[in-house]
């Protein structure tokens, strides 16, 4: 068994894993056992990282419903996802309070406190940690250098494993993600030997993303968060990164985009729900690609690009290699969604249907409504990706149109001919057809699962 | 055996003398017989189309199987019909017999049972073939 753990830091890093968690879903190749994500962030009700914990719950409740063996040809949800805990969440102690009380400020003697005030703004001094560090690196790396003493960190080290893998993802022009990344490879590559496995740590093959701006925020009065430091954040942390960081690792990806859209300015907390971006979902390609590396040297660097410089970015602009990685399963996951969504309550009496045991009934299970609840998320995942600047907009996004099979942009999807089935006609015909593979003795959730998984392939194969 | 087909469609005895004789005796009058062949050859023509050829998930319902079931039937009773009542006007021009009597509500009588051997037919045949139908297998039950 090889686990990936993954470690996404900040309001970015769980974006991130919102787009990941969608591209596992989806039956994109990714070669571990099992996908181990934990989230450090400060802010405990920030949104983005709520909203991915919600998915990520939905996600593991279904595949806990799915059975997979060698005969098992879906892909949908193949990959697991497991939990430290019950919130993914490493937990930083202490970090629910104002900064000058975290570093005991006032009980400084007279000499410190002016030496902190050079390092420290007013601003940061005063500022409340319970929201994150609010674009402040300096104070998240005095915050989140404890967090390797914390009980979740122990329980991460105490679990890994001899073939087990870490993958990094941060933003660099941010707080959190800023300050955390650096201090978290410290602390794997540098790892004490009072920590459990530190040997196994020390040697981990260690894959990292770093985020480059690739968003602004509206200016606000009092912001405390300046899109106009991005850049001069962005290039300090690089040079840093560039002697401190790139040698520790195995792979080191970055990526980013000229910001053409500027966010709500929001200081943390639940009002930190920024829209998903196709930069999130080439991040989650890096996990994916690190996953899928065979030998490990050190310190590679990569970078993303697309063929074409397209504002709305369909599967044609995308290089051959990303192309081939996502068109096919992120295709199948919108026409079963599609297919769920529109047509399947009105097709219980469809061969598949009757021969499964797909009824009324089915679609109260829990089953059903925990993929119903991940299916909207990923609706509204791909909705906010074509509507965000620059756009990734690949399929139509048109709920109730009958042209299934012409609802990805600039590809089309073989349809019937002269007196055959067409659309969702013909994606019923194959749902009909995949049965031939359907295996009665399995738990009627694994079969419904694999059916779709199946007969999508069909529909998108015959392209 | 022809005698045996003819005389299944005297159930409940309710022709007149000399239709029954028509239907059951008279030699060179088969369509006692003939009907129910082309008929059953036919049926299966149909239920063979309607499993293998047509075989699309909009026609796997029950209830376009019903239409085709009463449509298939029905057009068994016409066919039935018609081609009894030309038998029996041929066979009386052929001997030159005068104008044969009414046989109207005989033969209606002689069509409602073959509209019901029609639509039995239909379902056996359904029910034999049905297995390796893709779309459709699942119908009627």
């Amino acid at each position: 068994m090889s686990k990936l753990y993954v470690f996404a830091i900040g309001g970015t890093g769980a974006r991130v894993l919102k787009s990941l968690t969608f591209l596992l879903a989806s039956g994109v190749d990714c070669n571990a056992d099992e996908i181990v994500p934990i989230i450090i962030d400060p802010d405990a009700a920030n949104g983005d990282v709520n909203k991915t914990t919600k998915i990520l719950h939905s996600y593991q409740n279904i595949r806990s419903k799915l059975s997979f063996d060698n005969h098992t040809k879906n892909k949908f949800f193949r990959t697991l996802i497991g939990s430290l805990n019950q919130n993914f969440r490493i937990e930083i102690q202490n970090s629910d309070q104002e900064f000058r009380s975290f570093i005991g400020y006032n009980s400084m003697d007279r000499n410190n406190q002016a030496l902190t005030s050079l390092l420290f703004s007013q601003q940061n001094l005063e500022a409340d940690m319970e929201v994150g560090f609010k674009g402040n690196p300096n104070m998240g790396s005095v915050v989140l250098n404890q967090f390797q003493n914390s009980k979740d960190f122990n329980d991460f080290a105490a679990n890994f494993g001899q073939n087990d893998r870490i993958f990094i993802v941060s933003s660099i022009f941010g707080g959190t993600g800023a300050s955390g990344f650096p201090l978290l490879l410290k602390n794997l590559r540098e790892a004490s030997p009072s920590i459990p496995n530190s040997a196994l740590l020390k040697a981990a093959p260690i894959g990292a993303i770093s985020v480059l701006p690739y968003f602004g925020v509206e200016n606000k009065e009092k912001a405390t968060v300046d899109k106009a430091t991005f850049i001069s954040k962005t290039k300090a942390a690089l040079r840093y990164y560039q002697h401190g960081v790139n040698n520790s690792l195995n792979t080191m990806y970055y990526i980013g985009e000229e910001p053409k859209n500027n966010y709500e300015h929001n200081e943390g907390s639940t009002g930190q729900q920024n829209n998903a971006h196709f930069i999130e979902l080439a991040s989650a390609l890096a996990i994916v690609d690190f996953a899928n590396e065979s030998n490990y040297t050190s310190a590679v660097i990569k970078e993303f690009g697309i063929a074409n410089n397209s504002q709305d970015i369909t599967f044609s602009d995308l290089h051959n290699q990303t192309k081939y990685q996502i068109f096919k399963p992120l295709t199948q996951y919108y026409f079963k969604y599609l297919y769920l969504d529109q047509k399947l309550r009105k097709n219980f009496d469809a061969k598949y249907a009757a021969t499964i045991g797909i009824d009324s009934s089915f679609l109260n299970t829990p089953f059903y409504k925990d993929l119903t609840a991940f299916n909207e998320r990923f609706w509204e995942w791909l909705d906010e990706m074509a509507t965000n600047k620059r756009g990734f907009k690949p399929f139509t996004l048109k709920k109730k149109t009958e042209d299934i099979l012409s609802s990805v942009e600039g590809i089309g999807i073989k349809d019937g001919g002269f007196m055959r089935p067409k659309n969702y006609e013909r994606f019923i015909a194959k749902l009909n057809k995949s049965l031939e593979e359907d295996n009665p003795s399995k738990e009627k959730e694994s079969r419904f699962m694999e059916n779709f998984y199946l007969a999508t392939d069909k529909l998108v194969k015959e392209k | 055996m022809k005698e045996t087909v003819k005389l299944a469609y005297d159930i409940g005895q309710l022709y007149s003398h000399e239709f029954y004789q028509h239907l059951v005796y008279t030699a060179t009058l088969d369509f006692g017989f003939w009907i129910p062949v082309i008929t059953l050859l036919c049926v299966l023509l149909v239920v063979v189309s309607y499993y293998y050829f047509i075989d699309r998930p909009k026609t796997s319902k029950l209830k376009i199987w019903l239409l085709f079931l009463g449509g298939t039937g029905l057009i068994g009773g016409i066919f039935a019909y018609i081609k009894a009542n030309n038998s029996i006007i041929n066979y009386y021009y052929e001997q030159g017999l005068p104008t044969p009597p009414d046989f109207t509500s005989d033969i209606t009588i002689f069509a409602s049972i073959h509209f019901l051997y029609t639509m039995i037919a239909f379902f056996i045949f359904s029910i034999c073939i049905k297995w390796w139908s893709t779309n459709s297998s699942h119908v009627p039950f």
